[in-house]
């Protein structure tokens, strides 16, 4: 199960660009977050979506390695339950 | 609003919730639940959380948090509800509660090291990683601290003692967010900045993947932002809102008022750079269709405080609306008296007026009334402690639950209840070992219900264990020196025993029943507000506690009776018959004591007015009325001169407005504008009982 790599620039343009990547994915997602430096809303309301939807298969999304950036943006919007599975 | 005002509501928010956590859980345990159980009972916790954070609770936040991580992970299926997560979430129930409890007192943080480790290990098991990052009480980067910590810094800083309600934002930025650059992000990072704590983060809208519109904004947003800071100052920060965002600002209090939405569909108020960058590179914003964003706010936590069905009012508010109404009720009778005098007592507009005063208190007193509902609900948790610490094991049935009483009732019953359950698991059921042998199932029955009956209500506890050993109960009352070897008593006397001050059947006193307070002081207490509490039982198949108390302690049905120059009530609840006795049938021992024969048993006679000291009362039972009263010592008579009237009275305390008396319960005012004491009955038919024992021992 290959990491769905996230950018350094995780905004709309990004979000759009992956989000036939996640669509693609079929089980478990797990998402390297390593990288990111800047995040926008819609690159969270898309790893939100992609792990709601994993989730109504029964899978798991996991993001691995959270960059301080993405830890920063995902508690800022409520959202550090998207972090609650990693390490 | 003062702080602790605003606290004062949390802690009821609290107290729901826990209602609310603890009904769905029973239904998760018993499988009658389905998926929007668990999202209940996480939105209950969140918001629980949430208010802790705002409040600097930070125990209550931490563990709130742990707990919520664990019912997320249920809630996506992540986790399952196997009956040991259900069992252990029932415990962080429990330590929840208590952490709310201790919130609430200032008291110290209950332990729940043992919990939180449960509930880390079962985060962990459901996520197949070693430890939950947001759980691990320190983060690797000192800037980057938990959430909740970062929020109970952010509250102690902005709500100083004095702090106005922190407003409640509910904001969805509409699908039209992301045009131009549009972000919502920096708007919450300001927020954040200013002390705001994201309450919840509303999914509802969002689509799943195959459906997303990744450039349409789905999510949306509830907040807690210190009252500090001024509303125009938060209105501000929302100026510039593209297109179709909804925005809702209000306090606690019941009031939402819309803010401004801004027409300017460009730019927002400060981009982050980030979003700056993305808007050179992003191609033209597609068409939105902004005409149909979602018109409603979250209707998430944010939405308990505005809803219209339901206000909340403070209790002395309500106190002095019934004190009001009780004054207006004995106005009433006072005019009717005056009119009466005159000859014009039966005119319409009195009998009217009669009507809507009655009707005009007893809407006063249903203000107050609330279902048994809220004490019921602490039942499950005594029963599992209960159980843990008997090792038996329990089956709780509640019947009635929401059976009204008036709210001084509601306060006062726990303490009886919780003694009746304690005894009912406690000395009631056997162990599964015995209970197998006997042929019963191995988890006893605990039955719980409430109804009422005839003006009263009455809350019984019904179990299936083995039920009172009679031969036993009247061997330890005998060594104990309570009845004489030779009395004869029925089996009902002999089970009421163990009312009696100093008497404890169980072998060994536990520390579950044996709290350090007899079943004689619950029975006291019950008595105290002219209840009654009673036990039933069949050898080998069970019991059942009656508790029986009146619907209000306001007011109450009463016999107005004269003794010598003064007026008395007698609660109607008491009296049995009335009766004139003929020459002969009063039958005198010495100077001071009497029996009447009704019907074969022989009932003493108290007289009211020599016990109470009146003057001028009569002395003759022949001559006086007798009143067959009912207590739990049995019946006795009371002799008063005469019988005045029969009706309702507005109970007035005399603890509060003069000091306790020994043998009157209270006063009320009567029509003519005295006062009139209300007999405490069993009091003086103990005391007169007492006097006749040391009489007869000297």
């Amino acid at each position: 199960m290959t990491p769905v790599t996230l950018p350094a620039m995780f905004d709309l343009t990004a979000a759009t660009a992956l989000a036939d990547t996640f669509r693609a994915v079929r089980g478990p997602i797990v998402v390297d977050g390593a990288a990111v430096e800047r995040v926008g809303a819609a690159g969270l309301q898309l790893l939100l979506s992609a792990r709601a939807t994993a989730a109504e298969a029964g899978h798991r999304l996991t993001i691995i390695t959270p960059s301080a950036a993405l830890q920063a943006a995902a508690r800022t919007a409520g959202a550090g339950f998207l972090l609650a599975a990693d390490v | 609003m003062q702080l602790d005002e605003i606290q004062a509501i949390f802690f009821q928010e609290c107290e729901e919730g826990l209602a609310t956590v603890e009904t769905n859980l029973a239904e998760v345990r018993d499988g009658a639940g389905d998926g929007e159980t668990i999202n209940t009972i996480f939105r209950a916790v969140h918001s629980i959380k949430g208010g802790a954070g705002a409040f600097g609770f930070e125990p209550l936040q931490c563990f709130s948090h742990h707990l919520e991580t664990v019912l997320d992970l249920l809630r996506t299926r992540e986790l399952s509800a196997t009956p040991d997560l259900v069992g252990l979430l029932f415990a962080a129930f429990d330590v929840l509660s208590d952490h709310v409890a201790s919130a609430q007192s200032g008291g110290p943080a209950p332990a729940d090291a043992a919990v939180l480790a449960r509930l880390e290990a079962a985060a962990s098991g459901g996520a197949e990683q070693p430890a939950d990052a947001s759980a691990v009480p320190v983060a690797e980067d000192g800037a980057e601290e938990m959430d909740f910590d970062l929020d109970a810094l952010m509250a102690d800083i902005d709500l100083p003692a004095e702090a106005p309600a922190p407003w409640h934002v509910a904001f969805r930025p509409g699908r039209a967010a992301f045009d131009n650059g549009g972000d919502p992000l920096p708007l919450l990072r300001e927020l954040e900045a200013i002390g705001a704590s994201v309450l919840s983060l509303d999914l509802d809208a969002l689509p799943r993947l195959h459906a997303l519109a990744v450039d349409e904004c789905m999510l949306g947003w509830t907040l807690a932002v210190p009252g500090t800071i001024a509303r125009a100052d938060l209105e501000a920060l929302f100026d510039f809102m593209p297109d179709g965002a909804v925005v809702t600002i209000a306090t606690h209090e019941a009031t939402v008022d819309p803010a401004p939405e801004a027409t300017a569909p460009t730019l927002r108020a400060t981009p982050a750079p980030a979003a700056a960058a993305a808007s050179k590179d992003a191609p033209v914003a597609p068409a939105a269709p902004a005409a149909s964003p979602p018109p409603a706010t979250v209707p998430d936590d944010g939405g308990k405080a505005s809803g219209s069905a339901t206000i909340r009012v403070e209790l002395d508010k309500l106190d002095r609306l019934v004190n009001l109404v009780g004054e207006l009720v004995i106005t009433q009778a006072m005019l009717a008296q005056r009119l009466s005098l005159h000859g014009v007592g039966a005119i319409d507009e009195l009998s009217d007026l009669d009507h809507l005063t009655r009707d005009l208190q007893e809407s006063a007193m249903s203000i107050r009334a609330q279902p048994v509902k809220s004490v019921f609900s602490r039942v499950p948790r005594i029963i599992r402690e209960l159980e843990a610490g008997t090792g038996k094991r329990v089956r709780l049935e509640v019947e009635g639950e929401m059976t009204e009483v008036d709210k001084t009732v509601v306060e006062r019953i726990g303490e009886p209840l919780t003694h009746m359950i304690r005894n009912a698991v406690d000395h009631g059921l056997e162990s599964p070992e015995d209970r197998v042998a006997a042929g019963k199932p191995a988890e006893g029955a605990v039955r719980l219900a409430a109804e009422h009956r005839s003006g009263r209500i009455v809350i019984s506890v019904s179990d299936d264990g083995r039920g009172i050993d009679t031969a036993k109960v009247r061997a330890k009352a005998v060594e104990r020196g309570i009845i004489a070897p030779d009395a004869n008593l029925s089996n009902e006397e002999i089970e009421n025993l163990i009312f009696a001050p100093g008497f404890s059947t169980a072998a060994t006193v536990s520390n579950i029943s044996g709290r350090g307070v007899g079943m004689d002081v619950v029975r006291r207490n019950v008595q105290a507000l002219g209840g009654r509490i009673g036990i039933t039982s069949v050898f080998g198949k069970g019991s059942t506690f009656t508790l029986t108390l009146p619907l209000t302690l306001a007011i109450l049905d009463g016999m107005v009776v004269s003794v010598g120059a003064q007026t008395y009530v007698i609660p109607l609840a008491h009296v049995v018959e009335s009766l004139r006795p003929q020459a002969g049938e009063v039958r005198r021992f010495g100077p001071d004591a009497a029996v009447l024969d009704v019907r074969g048993d022989y009932l003493p006679i108290l007289p009211v007015g020599r016990l109470l000291g009146v003057e001028g009362s009569c002395a003759e039972a022949s001559a006086a009325v007798l009143i067959v009263v009912e207590t739990d010592a049995g019946q006795s008579i009371l002799m008063v001169d005469g019988i005045q009237d029969q009706r309702q009275v507005v109970v007035k305390s005399l603890e509060a407005n003069y000091a306790p008396v020994a043998g009157l319960s209270g006063a009320t005012v009567l029509g003519d504008g005295r006062v009139a004491l209300i007999l405490d009955v069993e009091t003086l038919v103990q005391r007169q009982r007492g006097d006749l024992a040391l009489g007869l021992a000297a």
